[in-house]
C-alpha cells in the first residue's frame, strides 16, 4: 500500500490480486448476483484509489479495505431498498454453488449450513465472514463494522451457534 | 487473557479445524476456553468447517478482466477534479467549509442587511446557528470517507428535519425587532414580488456550495445520497446568503422568501438523487 500511496501504479495491480477475490466472495454471498458483487468491487477499489491520501503508512490495509466494502454494501442495499438475499434461480446471473464432494451427509450439511448462513441476520454474517473466512481479528472486524469488540464478539458467538443448531436440525 | 491475545489465536485455531482437528485438541480446547465465538464454531466440528467453506466456495474466474475495468476507472481519474477528491479528508472539509461560508460571508461583507447595525447580537447568533448547523452537518456527512465506520440509516433523514427546523426557527419567532423602515417593508402588494426576489436569490447563492460539494465528495459510483445531503446543505447556505442580505423581518416573509429556499433543493436531491441512483458511469459494464 505505501507503495501504491508514493504512486507505484504497478502496486495496485498487487493490492487487486490479493485482496480482490476475498472481496469478491464477501461481495458475492450477500448479493448473489455476479454482476453487482464485481461492480461492488470495483467501486472498492476505486474509492481505494480515492482515499490513498487518507491512508496512514503503516496502518493495517485489510480493515481498512474491508469497511469500505462493507460500506459500499449497504449503501448498495440501500439504494435498492432491500435486505440481502440470494436468488436461487441459476439463470439469472446467480454464482453456481460448487458441489460439495464426499459422503451424502455432509453435503446434505453443507447445504443446510449455506441455508443458513444467508438466514443469518446480517451484522452476525458479516461478522462470520470476516472472522472465519477473512481471518480478521475481533479488533480488526469491530473497526471495520463500527462496533465494539464485545458486541462483535458475541454476534460472532450466536451467529455460529445458530449455524451450528441449524446444521443439526436440518434448518 | 487479553482481548488482544484471543484474537491473535483465532487463525491457527480455525486452520486446526479445517483440518479436522477435534474440539478436544489441547491447542484448540486452550483457545475455545477463552473464545466464545470459537467455542461455538468447535462445538459443530469439522463439519462445519467445511461446510462453511463450502459455502463460500462459489467465486467467479474473472478477476483478472474486472482488473482491467478498475485500472481503465482509475485512468480516467486524472484533472483538477480528480486531484481534489483524493485531497485528505481534513483538507477536503477545510476547503469545503471555506466555500461554504464565502456565501454568507461575501454578502455580509459587499451587500449586507441595511439592518444590521439595530439587529439584536443573541438573536442573530440563533438565527445564524440553527441554518448553520445542518448545512455544517450536511457536508460533513457527505464528505465523511467509506473507510469509516457506516453511520446510522437513520442520519439523513435527521440532517433534513433539522435543516427543515432551522429555516422555520426564524419564522416561527417574534420579529427580531422593529428598528429600522427597511425591515418593515414586503407587506401589501411588495409582499409577492419581495419573497420572489429573496427566495430566487436565495437559490442563486446555494448553488455553489451544491457544485463545490459534489466536486469533493467521493461518490461511490450513484449520485444518491450524497446528492441529497449536499442539496440539503446548499439550500440551508442558500437561505444564510439571503438573510444576511435581507432586512426584513416579518414571518411571512422569511416563510415564503426565505424558508423556501430549502424546497427546491431538497425536491432537486431527492429527483435527481432517485434517478442517479440506479445509474452509474463508474460501474462495471
Amino acid at each position: 500500500m505505501a507503495a501504491f500511496v508514493g504512486g507505484d501504479r504497478a502496486a495496485f495491480g498487487e493490492l487487486f490480486r490479493r485482496y480482490a477475490p476475498r472481496l469478491q466472495r464477501l461481495m458475492q454471498r450477500d448479493l448473489g448476483r455476479v454482476e453487482d458483487a464485481h461492480d461492488l468491487v470495483q467501486q472498492t477499489f476505486l474509492q481505494l484509489h480515492r482515499a490513498r491520501n487518507d491512508f496512514r503508512i503503516g496502518a493495517k490495509l485489510r480493515p481498512w479495505l474491508f469497511t469500505i466494502a462493507l460500506n459500499l454494501k449497504r449503501q448498495h442495499f440501500r439504494r435498492q431498498g432491500r435486505r440481502p438475499v440470494t436468488s436461487l434461480d441459476a439463470d439469472d446471473g446467480v454464482a453456481e454453488p460448487v458441489a460439495p464432494v464426499g459422503n451424502p451427509e455432509a453435503r446434505v450439511g453443507d447445504v443446510q449450513l449455506r441455508a443458513a448462513l444467508l438466514k443469518l441476520p446480517e451484522a452476525q454474517r458479516e461478522v462470520i465472514m470476516l472472522h472465519w473466512f477473512e481471518g480478521l481479528t475481533f479488533r480488526e472486524i469491530a473497526a471495520a463494522v463500527g462496533a465494539s469488540q464485545p458486541a462483535v464478539k458475541v454476534r460472532a458467538h450466536r451467529g455460529y451457534t445458530k449455524l451450528r443448531a441449524a446444521m443439526g436440525s436440518g434448518v | 487473557m487479553d482481548n488482544q491475545l484471543v484474537d491473535t489465536a483465532c487463525q491457527p485455531v480455525h486452520a486446526a479445524l479445517r483440518q479436522g482437528t477435534p474440539a478436544t485438541d489441547p491447542v484448540v480446547a486452550q483457545h475455545v476456553a477463552h473464545c466464545p465465538a470459537c467455542a461455538a464454531l468447535a462445538e459443530g466440528g469439522p463439519t462445519m468447517a467445511h461446510g462453511l467453506d463450502e459455502a463460500a466456495a462459489a467465486v467467479s474466474p474473472e478477476l483478472e478482466a474486472l482488473l482491467g475495468a478498475v485500472e481503465a476507472s482509475v485512468e480516467r481519474e486524472r484533472g483538477p477534479v480528480a486531484w481534489l477528491r483524493s485531497r485528505p479528508t481534513p483538507v477536503r472539509m477545510l476547503l469545503t467549509g471555506v466555500v461554504a461560508l464565502a456565501v454568507p460571508l461575501l454578502v455580509a461583507l459587499v451587500w449586507r442587511r441595511v439592518d444590521l447595525s439595530v439587529y439584536p447580537l443573541d438573536r442573530l447568533a440563533v438565527d445564524l446557528v440553527v441554518m448553520l448547523v445542518p448545512a455544517a452537518l450536511a457536508l460533513w456527512v457527505v464528505l465523511r470517507p467509506l473507510f469509516r465506520p457506516g453511520l446510522p440509516r437513520w442520519t439523513d433523514g435527521a440532517v433534513l428535519a433539522l435543516a427543515v427546523l432551522g429555516v422555520l426557527v426564524g419564522p416561527a419567532l417574534t420579529p427580531a425587532h422593529h428598528a429600522h423602515p427597511a425591515s418593515l417593508l414586503g407587506t401589501g402588494d411588495q409582499f409577492v414580488p419581495r419573497a420572489v426576489a429573496c427566495f430566487l436569490t436565495g437559490l442563486v447563492l446555494g448553488i455553489p456550495v451544491l457544485l463545490w460539494s459534489l466536486i469533493v465528495l467521493r461518490r461511490s459510483g450513484r449520485w444518491g445520497l450524497p446528492l441529497r445531503l449536499s442539496a440539503v446543505a446548499a439550500g440551508a447556505l442558500g437561505t444564510v446568503g439571503v438573510f444576511m442580505h435581507c432586512p426584513l423581518v416579518t414571518p411571512e416573509h422569511l416563510l415564503a422568501g426565505h424558508a423556501t429556499v430549502l424546497v427546491p433543493f431538497i425536491v432537486l436531491g431527492l429527483v435527481a438523487g432517485f434517478g442517479f441512483g440506479r445509474r452509474s458511469p463508474d460501474s462495471a459494464p
